[in-house]
């Protein structure tokens, strides 16, 4: 866009010098043509055509399909190493109407092996300096040996399968083509060591705790998964380079998990063998859980797991969870971990809220985790539907937030004495909302995460800023002294130094994640800020949730791409918002308007001077004229103080006649005669046309506000004129008071101008006082 | 000058060199915490007009949710003589290898923003 704008000026520019130039000799040269510019075009560019597969509605199409991969796997935890083993079935259907040759299975712990092309993808010079620990972690440290280590790959008769490893995919070469609609079963064997996930920044990984000598296990992708084939890419075929995410296909698993018997395990799925893996008295209060609604009930108490760390059992036990239609597994386990569960009601059914942590993470976690857990499982599913797995876990490990089916790790630890200031509280409490509600996004409403962050992480965010909203609602002691929960993203005002920044940093939301300068602003904030304008401004709740929820259903336990949401939203709501995802997705425009100047006028029964000039130029008399009503302007030559606070039919003869002849006595006593008329002109420096909410005060301390809609803008974008005549004179106009738009200018906001004072400065004005 | 910390990054940074816990914008502030904080900005946020190097002080705080926002005043500048304003922010790169601090400028009517980190910490601004 910017760079279409840039060519065509240069391009009037040249022309005007040409013109400039042959002035005296021939005639200027016309204005060239255009293609259609207009903001508010229909996206047809950008979006995909519709078709088969996905309607133009944003509906799933008729022929929409999706591929199954089915796990049972067993997996050895070797708690003294660090090291997982597994062996695992895949059972891959293919429902798509092609014939594959090979299948791409994703291999994500390749992003750590001792070559990986990950740690090269971010260039750099040498520094002037370099901190020493940057010096000795980049040019002097052994790096991990982490990765997969793929022992085998066999068809279902036990016979190798060829693969080839690229970076972090594997593909499998299949002796005959897997024709539509039919499936294949094949077995991999692997290890890997498991990271450090505290210094390695890994999304999975342990928590070493030196003081008792044990670990804390958050473990995912550690299984080969199947990589996504579908309609709109194929095979996925974009690395693992860190920052993007999964893209995955739904299943069935069948997951042993074999841990030293003092650990305590939890994952996705639901637990097979309880008898074989609890104790007694840990069914009993499970039984209690079941029917707790209110609070949690404790199933392993910091006592017992205190016990529990001062040993380290050379037995094992295995647990067996089992999960249906889900695109992911991951577990914990540990013998430090505390847990506790309640039951929470939706619909009719019963979901489990449950929270596991070691004794660092208390106090915090036992007040605050499982019900941060069962609130955000109520408001999702308000706002979505119904959660229908059978339970969410929310794990503590130490600076992770992170999201798997059932299950996340989350952050929040206290001090070592158990206090803990409001920052972390409130971080955790966000923290396990966002991750659980991930669960909804992109767990269930299965986006590819790998190409579009946001379609997650912008959607779960703006999900998030409802549910602390309603946290602090459901809870204010939680939150005294503040009124309101304290949310980090999601009101408008918070995305302003973000779309305010300089250009070459900002990259539109619809960009791969990997691609972007600023992952945070960029795919959590400003996406949500957007979503929370388009439900508070521009459509209003009632269409918004409903358009939201058609999204939410339409695509529950599928794979949405970006145009199925922009496509639902509009559809189920009648509201064209091409515009709007345009200026909000597409680009790194920004809101910004004004109000530029304010003229008065009063009704007049003389011509104005521009209009006698037009009749003078034309031959044209009064008398060649129907009857006409002139306003003139308060600071022109036609202004006389004598109109001032008259009726229009006191100053107009040519109104008063027209009214005497067209009108009855009690119908011009009942016309609404305005003594002011003003002409408004608004300007928007910013890219993005937003709906202009005004208020405009009367000189008797009245307001009245008008929303004009988006497209006011749609003839002229960079300003609009509006007239009003009103009864009472107007002292003053502001745009945007409530600061709803994200408008990152407000110093053109008011008229009169309103003195704006800096942060800096208003600060230091507090300090003299 | 304004400058936007997160609370809980300050903590961090102040137990992990300093080995106090600051609690920032709490009542439980640590005594010292404003004294560590003027050590470290004097280490890590400079700044150099016409190659030379500017004196602040930092004024005061006050909390924006998770966010400390910290005043900061430099005295004696005159705008209309700066021909170069070199910025070098290196806060928090030393607790967090990936930490990007944004540097936003607005100077006689010219605006410009760096993205500042541990290995490109300082952004030169030249004004015509």
């Amino acid at each position: 866009m910017k760079k279409i704008t840039y060519v065509f000026r240069s391009f009037l520019m040249f022309f005007a010098v040409v013109a400039f130039a042959q002035a005296q000799e021939t005639e200027a040269v016309k204005e060239g043509g255009h293609t259609n510019q207009s903001k508010f075009r229909q996206l047809y560019q950008e979006f995909s055509t519709p078709n088969s597969y996905r309607s133009a509605s944003g509906a799933p199409g008729p022929n929409y399909y999706q591929q199954q991969a089915d796990y049972k796997m067993d997996i050895t935890l070797d708690d003294k190493n660090a090291k997982i083993y597994g062996e695992e079935t895949i059972t891959y259907t293919n429902n798509s109407p092609d014939v594959l040759e090979f299948l791409w299975v994703q291999l994500d712990q390749n992003v750590r092996t001792k070559d990986t092309k990950s740690a090269l993808r971010n260039g750099g010079g040498v520094p002037l300096a370099a901190p020493t620990s940057s010096f000795v972690s980049s040019y002097m440290k052994e790096s991990f040996d982490g990765g997969f280590n793929i022992e085998f790959v066999k068809d279902a008769n036990g016979r190798p399968l060829p693969f080839t490893i690229n970076q972090t995919m594997m593909r499998v070469d299949l002796p005959t083509p897997l024709a539509s609609n039919s499936q294949v079963s094949f077995s991999i064997k692997w290890w890997y060591n498991i990271p450090d996930h505290t210094t390695d920044r890994a999304r999975s990984g342990y928590e070493y705790f030196p003081k008792d000598g044990n670990r804390a296990y958050v473990i995912a992708q550690f299984f080969p998964r199947m990589a996504v084939y579908s309609d709109v890419e194929g095979w996925q075929n974009h690395q693992f380079w860190g920052s993007g995410e999964f893209a995955l296909p739904f299943g069935d698993y069948e997951v042993n998990i074999t841990v030293p018997a003092d650990h305590i395990l939890d994952g996705t799925g639901e637990l097979q063998n309880m008898k074989e893996v609890f104790s007694k008295e840990m069914i009993k209060r499970y039984n209690q859980a079941k029917k707790s609604y209110d609070a949690p009930v404790v199933i392993v108490t910091q006592e017992e797991a205190e016990a529990a760390e001062k040993g380290f059992s050379d037995k094992t036990k295995t647990w067996k969870l089992k999960a249906e239609n889900v695109r992911d597994f991951g577990f914990a386990t540990s013998r430090k971990f505390i847990w506790d569960m309640q039951a929470v009601k939706l619909g009719n059914r019963d979901v489990m809220a449950v929270s596991m942590y070691p004794k660092e993470g208390n106090p915090l976690w036992e007040e605050y985790s499982t019900k941060a857990v069962a609130l955000t499982l109520k408001s999702y599913s308000s706002h979505t539907f119904d959660y229908p797995y059978p339970k969410a876990i929310s794990v503590h490990a130490k600076n992770q937030g992170m999201e798997y089916p059932m299950i996340c790790w989350n952050y929040g630890r206290p001090n070592e004495d158990g206090t803990y200031s409001d920052g972390v509280k409130y971080g955790m409490i966000s923290v396990i909302i966002h991750e659980v509600g991930h669960n909804f996004f992109p767990m269930i409403v299965n986006s590819d995460e790998r190409q579009w962050g946001w379609m997650d992480e912008g959607l779960d965010t703006f999900m998030q800023y409802m549910a602390e909203q309603e946290f602090g609602e459901a809870f204010p002691e939680a939150i005294a002294p503040l009124e309101a929960y304290p949310s980090r993203r999601g009101a408008p005002a918070k995305i302003v130094p973000y779309m305010a920044g300089d250009q070459s940093f900002i990259a539109p939301i619809m960009s791969n994640p990997e691609n972007v300068y600023q992952l945070g602003p960029n795919a959590y904030g400003k996406p949500a800020t957007a979503l929370n304008i388009l439900r508070e401004t521009v459509m209003g709740r009632e269409l918004f949730d409903h358009a939201f929820k058609t999204y939410a259903n339409r695509w529950k336990f599928k794979h949405p791409t970006p145009e199925d949401f922009f496509r639902t939203m509009e559809d189920a709501s009648a509201v064209d918002l091409d515009y709007f995802w345009r200026g909000w997705f597409y680009t790194t425009d920004f809101v910004d308007i004004g109000v530029k100047e304010v003229k008065k006028y009063y009704v007049s029964n003389e011509p104005t001077k521009q209009m006698k000039e037009y009749m003078a130029a034309r031959n044209i008399t009064e008398a060649d004229l129907p009857p006409l009503v002139y306003l003139a302007a308060e600071d022109s030559e036609d202004y006389n103080p004598e109109l001032k606070g008259k009726k229009p039919s006191e100053s107009s003869q040519t109104l008063n006649a027209f009214m005497m002849d067209n009108m009855t006595e009690s119908e011009r006593a009942a016309v609404k005669e305005p003594k002011y008329f003003y002409e408004v002109t608004f300007n928007k420096p910013g890219g993005i046309p937003m709906p202009l909410i005004v208020d405009y005060t009367y000189a008797d301390g009245t307001t009245k506000s008008i929303t004009y809609p988006a497209e006011i803008w749609r003839k002229n974008d960079a300003e609009v004129k509006t007239v009003l005549s009103t009864e009472k004179e107007i002292v003053g106009i502001v745009v945007d008071p409530k600061a709803e738009t994200a408008d990152i200018d407000t110093t053109n906001n008011s008229w009169p101008k309103a003195e704006t004072r800096s942060e800096f400065d208003s600060f230091k004005a507090g300090i003299k006082d | 000058m304004t400058s936007r910390l997160f609370i809980d990054d300050l903590n961090s940074l102040m137990l992990k060199r300093y080995n106090i816990d600051a609690h920032f914008e709490t009542k439980d502030q640590h005594p010292m915490a404003m004294q560590y904080l003027e050590v470290y900005f004097q280490k890590k946020f400079k700044l150099f007009i016409n190659g030379k190097a500017l004196e602040y002080q930092i004024l005061g705080q006050k909390r924006d949710t998770d966010v400390v926002v910290f005043f900061i005043e430099a005295k004696d500048v005159y705008l209309n003589d700066i021909y170069e304003l070199e910025v070098y922010n290196a806060l928090l790169t030393d607790l967090f290898d990936e930490q990007q601090n944004v540097v936003h400028l607005k100077i006689n009517n010219q605006k410009k923003s760096f993205l500042l980190m541990k290995d490109k910490p300082s952004g030169l601004l030249k004004l015509d």
